[in-house]
Order: C-alpha cells, then sequence, then structure tokens
C-alpha cells in the first residue's frame, strides 16, 4: 500500500474553471441587444408602411392655391405692382378669380390629379420639362403640405416621398412629385403604394385584333414553322406593333388608332387650354367692377376690345414662349401644336424604349416557338404591360446616425 | 536540527498541518458553485421572461389584426377606421361579440386623434396589462378623414 500523495488544489482551480467557461457561454442571454434591435427594426418596417397609407387616405384640412399663378405674377411685376404683399388689392383679386380649393378629397386623389396634369416630357436623353406652368402653384403647395404632414408624424426619422406616374414605363414622361432628403447609402425602410389616376386610357382589346401586323403575326404563326426568315419577319411584325401602340398609332379599316403618346400628349394639352380658358372665364363671369376693370388694365392688351381675348392672349402666350424656350423649336400659337411637339419627342422616347422592345421581340418569339397555343394572348398581354394606369407612392424612412 | 538537512528536498516528509486541509478548497468549490448557479438560474428566468413577453405581444397584435380586418364592420375601408358606426350601438354590440370570442383576455381600444382620445368598450383595468398601437386614418365623417392613433390594451381576467 502506497502512502505517498500529493494534495495540490489544482482540482478546485479546475472547476472554478469549468464554470467560468459556461459563464462565458451563457453570457449572450443577458445582452438582450440584438433581440431588441431586431423588434426596434421590425417597428420601423411598419412605420413606413402606416405612415404612408395612413397619409394617402386621409384628407387634407384646407388645401388651395392659385391657378396660373406665378404666370400672373409674372407679368403684373413687370409693371411695378407689389406681388409679394398679401393685403393689396392685387392679392384680393387674384385669389378670388385663380383662387381653387380641393375640397373633401383624400391626398391620394389630390396627388393623382397633381401627377396628371403636370405634362411633363423628355426632350433630350437627360432632360425632361413640365410643360404645364399654370400649376406651379399646385405643385409647390401640394409638396408643402406633404412635408408638414410627413415631418409630423414620422419627426424622428428622415424621409424621402416620391410619387410618379409614367404611363409608358421606363420613359420619363408623365409626372413625377418628390419631397425629402437624398436617400443615403444606409438601411434604409421602403413602402410603396398605387392608386388610381382620374384619366381614363382604355382600349377595347378586341378592335387590335384586326391591326395588320397582329394579322400578319397570326398568318405567319399558322402557315411557317419558326426557321430565321420567319423569325426576322416576325420580329419585324413585333416591334412596328409595339412602336405604333406606344407611341405611332396603329390603322385599322383605315382609321387611325391613337397611341399612348397621342392619347397623353392631347390629355395634356387639353387641360393647358382649359386652365387658360377657365382662367379667362372666370375672370368675366367674376362681376367685381371696379376690381375686374383694374386687373385687366394691369394686364390686358390696350388695343383689344373685350377682356377675355386680353387676359387668353397673354397666358397663351406666355405658354407658347416657355415652350419655344425650352425645346428650341419656334411654335406660334396652340393649334397645330402636336406634330411638332410629337417629333421633337418620338426620337428621344424611342431611344430609351428600343432595347426594352428587342427584349420583349425576342422573349416572345422565344414563347412562340415553343408553345403554339396562347400566344397572341400572350402577346397582348405583354403590349398591355407596357402601358401604367396607375401612380405609385414610395416613401423611404431611415434614421440619422450622427 | 538535525534532522532538517538529514533529508532530501523532494522527499521531505516533515510538514506542518492545519486542523482541515479541505477547507480553502471547500470555500473556492462553493464560492464557485453558487456563482455558477446564479447565472444558470438567470440565464432560464430571463429566456423565460422574453418568451411570455414575446407571446403576450403577439396575442394582442393578432387580436389587433383581427379587429382591424378590412371586412369588420367598424372598418370603413383598409386602413380607416369608421368613427360614426364605433361610437354608436352597433359597434359597441361588435366589439362585445369579439370579446366573446377571446376567452379570458379582456381588451380595450384607444383611439386617439387631434387632441382627444377615446376608449371602448370602456375605459381599461389597472391590472398589468399589454398594449400595441397602430397608426390609423379615422373617417369623422364625408369631409373629413384624419390620421390618428389605434391602440389596444389587453389584460387576463383573474380566475373567480
Amino acid at each position: 500500500m502506497d502512502d505517498k500523495g500529493l494534495s495540490t488544489m489544482y482540482d478546485a482551480i479546475l472547476f472554478i474553471v469549468m464554470i467560468s467557461l459556461s459563464s462565458i457561454i451563457l453570457t449572450p442571454i443577458f445582452e438582450m441587444q440584438t433581440i431588441n434591435k431586431l423588434a426596434g427594426e421590425r417597428y420601423r418596417e411598419n412605420v413606413a408602411e402606416e405612415t404612408l397609407h395612413t397619409f394617402l387616405v386621409s384628407m387634407p384640412s384646407n388645401f388651395n392655391y392659385n391657378l396660373g399663378g406665378s404666370i400672373v405674377d409674372t407679368a403684373a411685376e413687370t409693371l411695378g405692382i407689389d406681388v409679394a404683399d398679401n393685403n393689396n388689392l392685387y392679392h384680393t383679386i387674384t385669389t378670388l378669380i385663380l383662387g381653387r380649393e380641393q375640397l373633401h378629397k383624400t391626398y391620394n386623389c389630390i396627388i393623382a390629379e397633381n401627377l396628371c396634369s403636370q405634362f411633363m416630357i423628355p426632350i433630350s436623353n437627360n432632360d425632361s420639362i413640365k410643360l404645364n406652368i399654370f400649376t406651379e402653384d399646385f405643385n409647390e403647395k401640394l409638396k408643402d403640405k406633404i412635408i408638414k404632414y410627413l415631418l409630423g408624424h414620422l419627426g424622428d426619422y428622415n424621409f424621402n416621398f416620391t410619387a410618379y406616374w409614367y404611363p409608358i414605363k421606363g420613359v420619363h414622361i408623365g409626372g413625377i412629385l418628390q419631397v425629402g432628403d437624398p436617400i443615403p447609402d444606409t438601411t434604409c425602410y421602403h413602402a410603396e403604394e398605387t392608386f388610381v389616376i382620374p384619366i381614363n386610357i382604355d382600349f377595347n382589346k378586341n378592335l387590335l385584333f384586326n391591326i395588320s401586323y397582329i394579322k400578319n403575326i397570326t398568318g405567319i404563326l399558322e402557315d411557317h414553322d419558326i426557321d430565321n426568315i420567319t423569325k426576322t419577319s416576325l420580329s419585324e411584325n413585333l416591334t412596328a406593333l409595339f412602336r405604333g401602340f406606344l407611341l405611332d398609332g396603329l390603322l385599322y379599316n383605315n382609321i387611325s388608332y391613337p397611341s399612348i403618346l397621342d392619347i397623353f400628349i392631347s390629355y395634356g394639352l387639353s387641360n393647358i387650354e382649359d386652365a387658360i380658358e377657365n382662367i379667362s372665364s372666370k375672370l368675366i363671369n367674376t362681376a367685381i367692377g371696379e376690381g375686374l376693370y383694374t386687373l385687366q388694365g394691369i394686364l390686358g392688351d390696350i388695343d383689344n376690345t373685350t377682356y377675355y381675348t386680353g387676359l387668353f392672349n397673354i397666358l397663351e402666350k406666355e405658354f407658347i414662349d416657355y415652350l419655344t424656350n425650352s425645346t428650341g423649336i419656334n411654335f406660334y400659337n396652340l393649334t397645330g401644336i402636336i406634330t411638332p411637339l410629337e417629333d421633337i419627342i418620338k426620337p428621344v422616347i424611342w431611344n430609351i424604349l428600343e432595347p426594352i422592345v428587342e427584349q420583349l421581340t425576342s422573349y416572345i418569339i422565344d414563347e412562340f416557338s415553343s408553345t403554339s397555343s396562347n400566344s397572341i394572348e400572350i402577346l397582348m398581354d405583354l403590349l398591355f404591360n407596357q402601358v401604367s394606369t396607375k401612380a405609385t407612392a414610395v416613401l423611404v424612412v431611415w434614421e440619422d446616425y450622427i | 536540527m538535525r534532522f532538517w538537512y538529514n533529508r532530501r528536498l523532494y522527499r521531505n516528509d516533515v510538514a506542518v498541518s492545519e486542523e482541515f486541509t479541505a477547507l480553502p478548497a471547500l470555500a473556492v468549490i462553493s464560492i464557485g458553485l453558487t456563482l455558477f448557479l446564479i447565472v444558470f438560474s438567470s440565464a432560464e428566468k430571463s429566456y423565460d421572461i422574453q418568451k411570455e413577453s414575446i407571446d403576450e405581444y403577439q396575442t394582442a397584435g393578432f387580436l389587433l389584426d383581427h379587429i382591424l380586418d378590412p371586412n369588420a364592420p367598424i372598418m370603413k375601408d383598409k386602413g380607416v377606421i369608421n368613427y360614426p358606426f364605433l361610437n354608436s350601438i352597433d359597434g359597441r354590440n361588435y366589439l362585445e361579440s369579439i370579446r366573446r370570442q377571446t376567452g379570458n383576455i379582456n381588451f380595450s381600444i384607444s383611439l386617439s386623434f387631434k387632441d382627444e382620445e377615446h376608449f371602448y368598450p370602456s375605459t381599461p383595468c389597472d391590472t398589468d396589462r399589454i398594449a400595441v398601437s397602430q397608426s390609423i386614418a379615422v373617417y369623422l365623417n364625408e369631409v373629413e378623414t384624419i390620421p390618428g392613433r389605434i391602440t389596444i390594451i389587453i389584460w387576463w381576467d383573474t380566475i373567480g
């Protein structure tokens, strides 16, 4: 029996070391930081979505703007009238005649109307202009309202609100409204909603079946197999179909079927004509005696006999001047504006659309080669998919890390 | 002192011993064990509390989603609550019917807009409660739809 032994504290020390190791393994449970941070992030994602939806369905308390306000102000300023003073006769008269109030409409209706009235067109590859100069005040006042609402509800966060309507997808034609700070590269929370616009872009799909391009395509598909010759012919017909539908217009039984661009431009121009006529006719219908004479005396053409024609001509001239200066092409009056305007816009749009249409045509030809049934349906769906009949509102929210 | 240099160092049997040699080791071990038990039980407890809390907040969230379902009669549209209906007897009956479905969970809804706050069906109890809120639009009448905040406050009925 060996009585020799050695006693140390090593086993106690080993025990302590093991316990410390297990505590270190368990420490993450005490730090709830990650869990709290995740819970906070989920709340922030919901904030963006909830705030956007609540904003779009509420009504502003009182919202009014002056139609054509800035144009008339400019004309008056050149004659020495103080347009900044809110208490003088000029201000009272213009608010009476040109003031518009939007009553009982939700924000999505008001924003949709604004987007449809902007009449924005691209004039070169990087540049677009808003042609409706009479609604500048509408734009500014609406932006102020939106900023005020969002600051009140999202005070802790930075935000960027963008609402846009592009009738031809991918092309910057239509209208856009942007408020807020530019979007940073950090983590942002994003909410998006679509809503309807007041313009009716309605098509009778059945009419399209008789368009010559579609007839050619159906003819090719029925009679021949898809080989290289039919592919070229198919792609030509498809490109012509897309271009006609979106830009040039299509012929059906010798009747011109307007393109999306045609509809958009005639809608925009009719808006502008309405604006000019409303301003001028309100002038007539509002009998305020001396005030009427004073305003007309300030703004009217001295040679003309009727008040109506004087103001109408001034406003029309303003619009034509603006159009001439922005596009570099001489316009003379409102009639006969459509064709030269389209001649400027079409090449720019086709530049952007051509690659998209190429991709679509090759996709469609692949579809035709693989399945023969419902090919025309696919084609129609893709065609109408290029048109957007709704406006989109996007709210991006992020925190400011200092 | 003769026996000191007779022995070698590594085979020195001369020693001084106290009475209870195991006591220092025992002290260290008991302190260590106590600390370990404290760590372990805190971990378990915090996990338990967290699980229960998530469960409770989820219940409140689901109940709020159920009440704010767009097909419910108190909602005019998605995200818009019908204030006149909520104030009426039909609104109270609707909330009572939901209350009957929730078992031992009692709830109260608080709607706040402009500077007012209203509780439906009645003001909440003073016991332990959980609240979840969401922003919402309030339809006051044909011409006014304003933004507001809706909060659901739930508490558990004690048995008996």
